[in-house]
């Protein structure tokens, strides 16, 4: 998979989110950005899920330049899985019916069903196919979320921070599932501040901060020695503890 | 310790007979201050249960100009609610004037406007469509408030959820919001009901001969007041208890099944 982004500039209100951001990652699964919060992971992560558009800039994403109109957006993300932080599963549907939502009102698959139970079946939810939400636990939840974004076939997943609303135990059941996706094939941008997890997954790693990539290198590479000051210092303060 | 039988905590809800006995005696109380009011006067239940015809039509009436405006004003409260949101300027300017206009004027006021204030039309309409009309028009503003706040009490996240996902515009009001406002909106909704069969009574003032209307004639006729509205009051709360019912049971269901 590749993504470049070439001056990518975003703002809000008064906050700059990305300035002039240049990203260029080519990487064979897994894409992980790192960096402090407020630094601008998620906002390039918004971008490369079709749900924001820059003020300025382009991306290009396996080969393709993105267009920006709604229009082109809103068949843009039919492509791709987006799981959010919070679960974002619709409550007043059983896991099995968030699973359907998609596969059959906008992708109209013809065999909807069966695919849906066959995503609750690898990701062993298929005792929770009937429970809403709120009668499922954290883990549970993210699970589905996950099943749902693959359930598409999507050309590849983003996550943005997945398990940060999870408790250690849960993350552990979500991040087995997100390292068994790896082994699977399935391409997957990532941002996540579980460190250990990013070493032992990413293919390459991005730095973010003050809404710029700083650095952006194969794994390894990175965590073996971060080459700016500022990833130096952010690893270490994470990893004091 | 009696007195604490009475008391109804949540941490010590009160006993059931404390409730039946509290019941009976205010029961009680009420009974014996209006024997005492009556005490000596004449009643003419006789002469006015001669109009019981009159009565029943009247109410049925009632009945059925509030079940058309019950429709009419739900299909413009929803209509009313989703302009509101519009992006269109124009659209939502027309329907911020109209939510604002009603809810900030007598339903009489209303009513009078509607029927004396604009005769080239309405002297060709029949009472009883400028009735639904008006019932229609004034309590559609405010389930119109009703509906954008149920569709507001779902978030951010979910239309986020819904847009990462594919799903177009309709298809999110259809499958994520409106499931989920629906509710939000349904207790105040029954509530709003019941409002509007009870504020159907002002609809005699275009003599529309719908129940209190005929109370108000068959009062004329016998000179008997309260042999007249007292029913009249009864037969407004024949619709509207069980209304208030449902909307404490839907209110309810829905708090817990989150």
């Amino acid at each position: 998979m590749r993504i470049v982004c070439s001056a990518v500039s975003k703002r809000y209100g008064p906050h700059q989110a990305l300035r002039d951001v240049t990203l260029e990652a080519s990487f064979a699964h897994t894409l992980v950005l790192i960096g402090p919060s407020g630094g601008g992971k998620s906002t390039i992560l918004r971008i490369l899920a079709g749900l924001e558009s820059p003020d300025t800039g382009r991306v290009e994403v396996n080969g393709r330049s993105l267009d920006f109109s709604e229009a082109a957006l809103a068949v843009y993300r039919r492509r791709i899985g987006v799981v959010f932080q919070s679960f974002n599963l619709f409550p007043h549907l059983t896991a099995r019916e968030n699973l359907l939502l998609p596969l059959e009102k906008v992708h109209r698959f013809a065999d909807a069903a069966a695919r849906a139970d066959r995503v609750l079946e690898r990701f062993r939810l298929t005792p929770h196919a009937h429970k809403k939400p709120a009668q499922l636990s954290g883990g549970q939840r993210q699970r589905v979320a996950i099943a749902r974004a693959l359930a598409i076939d999507p050309e590849f997943v983003l996550m943005d921070e997945p398990t940060s609303a999870l408790d250690p135990e849960m993350t552990a059941e979500v991040l087995d599932v997100i390292a068994d996706l790896r082994e699977a094939g399935q391409p997957l941008v990532l941002v996540t501040h579980e460190m250990g997890f990013a070493r032992k997954t990413a293919d390459c790693v991005a730095f973010v901060a003050d809404g710029v990539v700083r650095e952006c290198r194969p794994a390894e590479a990175f965590f073996a020695k971060p080459e700016t000051s500022e990833a130096r210092r952010f690893l270490e303060r994470i990893l004091k503890y | 310790m009696i007195r604490r039988l009475f008391l109804d905590r949540p941490q010590a809800p009160a006993p059931l007979a404390a409730k039946v006995v509290t019941f009976a005696v205010l029961l009680l109380l009420l009974s014996l201050v209006c024997t005492g009011i009556l005490w000596g006067t004449t009643r003419q239940w006789l002469a006015v249960w001669g109009y019981r015809e009159a009565f029943w039509q009247g109410w049925l009436l009632t009945v059925g100009l509030s079940s058309a405006a019950l429709m009419g004003s739900s299909l413009i409260g929803v209509i009313a609610a989703l302009a509101r949101r519009s992006e269109i300027l124009v659209i939502r300017y027309i329907s911020t004037i109209y939510v604002n206009f009603v809810r900030g004027t007598p339903f009489l006021v209303l009513i009078l406007l509607l029927f004396y204030g604009v005769p080239q039309i309405t002297q060709h309409a029949s009472r009883l469509f400028v009735g639904v009309l008006a019932l229609s028009l004034f309590a559609g503003a405010y389930i119109a408030e009703i509906v954008r706040a149920g569709i507001e009490s779902v978030g951010q996240s979910q239309r986020e959820s819904a847009r990462a996902i594919g799903l177009t515009r309709t298809q999110t009001y259809r499958y994520v919001i409106f499931p989920q406002a629906i509710r939000h909106i349904l207790p105040p909704l029954t509530g709003q009901f019941a409002s509007l069969i009870k504020d159907s009574s002002l609809l005699f003032i275009i003599g529309l001969p719908e129940v209190t209307y005929t109370a108000q004639q068959i009062n004329s006729a016998t000179y008997s007041t309260l042999e007249s509205f007292l029913p009249l009051a009864l037969a407004y709360l024949a619709l509207t208890l069980p209304i208030a019912v449902l909307s404490n049971h839907l209110e309810r269901r829905f708090r817990y099944e989150t």
